[in-house]
């Protein structure tokens, strides 16, 4: 029997997880100069999550799954930080979820 | 690039140009059709990927490629079947978004717009940026280079090969240097061994025709080419020859224009490879209008001016190219004028020896600023048929390109479904617009 990977010191086991896309509803909050913050995201059955802070947001591909000009926030939802994604060119919201 | 003696005036850093020298970068966004596939798809990211026009009917050709394709053999231009035949099974083809390209390319000039407002766009991957004023605030032309080949890598996800030179030529022969993800810097003090060391036809505007005469007196390099007195290669190449060997010497000093992608578009064409061979002139004239349909649209949409000129291209069954241009008597982005002129060359020029395999129509030349109104032209009926071509575009907007189409593409059912709209044809503009 093989043993388990994780005794292999330099296998990643991060990256033999498959990620898939997951779009959710977002709460927006657009501010008197025009400026767009999500505050919420709502999960296809209905629960939402607020995001208690936006900690930094910029142009920039998803980590693990495909997306062409997508604009990445880091986000501190229930005080964990998570990412989610905003499609460009659809205004689509996305996050990644990692499937076990 | 600045080259001199920095003194300090005044407690303030100087340069003293004893020279002046520009800094010019040529970033290449590296197989960028396809690039932008993979990260759209990361799953086909480590098979050969191809981008083609449709591959239904034979008539798809290949617009992009990413390197496993590439190390195949696959070469931009090759039909579907071709690019197959190359790569087996593996072979992963993905249909071109060509907004999603223009998107993406905008995205990135915006990351060049943080150095410079000297963008001059060379097709819709590639760019040459003057940067000869923002290297006293960024360090130099190789810093600047390296942060826009990290920020489109990290901000977009692509990556992208730039030259950085003092001038046009050898920053786009920089940026073929290295690929992919790689800066290369060409200097007066390294251009020797960088550049002249190169195959003649590396050079920009060195074609093949001009390579042939060229190595047949024996100039195999960039740097034989330099060397050779200007006399000799004006006798044998005229005007050109003086150009290039201005361009091997670095000499070139042709200005970084402002062009955006849109400008960049010199023409805008469609071919297509039918599924079986046309026999007649109904046959043939039947994929006119289907062309001539889906390259005014085209025009239309990408809101382009009329254009003057139409030129044909024709490929018979034993693959033989035929080419005609023309000009229009009045410049039109008309369906029905672009069809009937291109009709009206065909026969012109084709001697019907054998079928016809393919055929492409492309308009190009296109008028800029007011059109000058003709005496004879009929108002009022070209604004009925400006009226109608809104109709019909707004009709395709809604439900697709087939939904309405002209009578004559009826005789042929099978014809009557391609949508061939897809299928896109761009060029950049010629090196020497308003240059030379």
């Amino acid at each position: 029997m093989n043993p388990p990977l994780f005794l292999f010191k330099n296998v990643n086991t991060k990256h033999m997880i498959n990620y898939e896309k997951v779009y959710v509803a977002v709460y927006l909050k657009i501010n008197t100069d025009g400026i767009m913050k999500p505050v919420a995201i709502e999960w296809k059955d209905g629960a939402r999550y607020d995001i208690d802070k936006v900690i930094d947001e910029r142009n920039a591909p998803p980590e693990h799954t495909g997306g062409v000009l997508t604009r990445k926030y880091r986000v501190i939802i229930k005080g964990r930080e998570k990412i989610i994604y905003l499609d460009k060119q659809t205004n689509r919201w996305f996050v990644e979820k990692p499937l076990y | 690039m600045v080259r001199g003696k920095a003194v300090v005036l005044n407690g303030f850093f100087l340069f003293a140009h004893n020279t002046f020298m520009r800094t010019i970068l040529h970033s290449d966004l590296n197989n960028f059709y396809a690039s932008v596939e993979c990260l759209r798809n990361p799953e086909i990211r480590d098979k050969p990927v191809v981008v083609v026009g449709s591959k239904e009917d034979r008539h798809g050709i290949v617009l992009a490629k990413n390197m496993i394709a590439k190390n195949f053999g696959v070469k931009t231009g090759d039909v579907y079947w071709e690019a197959k035949q190359k790569c087996g099974n593996t072979l992963i083809e993905v249909p071109a978004d060509f907004i999603t390209y223009l998107n993406v390319s905008r995205e990135v000039r915006a990351i060049y717009g943080d150095y410079t407002d000297r963008i001059e766009a060379y097709g819709i991957d590639e760019c040459w940026l003057d940067v000869t004023n923002s290297v006293k605030a960024f360090g130099s032309g190789k810093k600047i280079a390296e942060e826009i080949r990290e920020r489109i890598k990290s901000e977009i996800g692509l990556t992208v090969s730039i030259g950085v030179s003092w001038n046009k030529i050898f920053a786009k022969l920089g940026s073929d240097m290295k690929k992919p993800d790689a800066v290369t810097e060409i200097t007066p003090d390294n251009y020797k061994q960088k550049v002249w060391t190169l195959p003649v036809e590396d050079l920009l505007y060195v074609g093949r025709a001009t390579q042939k005469k060229l190595n047949r007196i024996g100039i195999k390099t960039i740097g034989q080419l330099a060397q050779t007195d200007e006399k000799v290669l004006t006798d044998l190449l005229g005007k050109w020859g003086s150009y290039i060997h201005t361009f091997a010497n670095g000499r070139d000093e042709s200005p970084v224009l402002t062009v955006n992608e849109e400008e960049a578009i010199k023409s805008i064409g469609n071919s297509l490879t039918v599924y079986r061979d046309l026999e007649n002139d109904d046959d043939v004239e039947i994929v006119i209008w289907l062309l001539a349909d889906s390259v005014a649209s085209r025009m239309r949409e990408a809101g382009l001016n009329k254009a003057r000129t139409v030129q044909l291209y024709i490929r018979d069954s034993n693959l033989l190219g035929y080419q005609k241009q023309g000009k229009l008597l009045r410049p039109t982005n008309n369906m029905n004028d672009i069809a009937r002129f291109a009709f009206k060359l065909f026969k012109e020029i084709y001697p019907w020896n054998e079928y016809v395999r393919g055929l492409g129509i492309s308009v190009t030349d296109f008028i800029t600023g007011n059109e000058q109104l003709d005496m004879f032209a009929d108002l009022a009926k070209d604004e009925k048929q400006k009226r109608l071509d809104n109709a019909i575009d707004k009709l395709r907007a809604k439900y697709g390109n087939n939904i309405i189409q002209s009578a004559v593409v009826f005789k042929d059912p099978k014809l009557r479904d391609l949508d061939i709209k897809g299928e896109h044809v761009i060029h950049p503009y010629s090196f020497f617009k308003n240059n030379k």
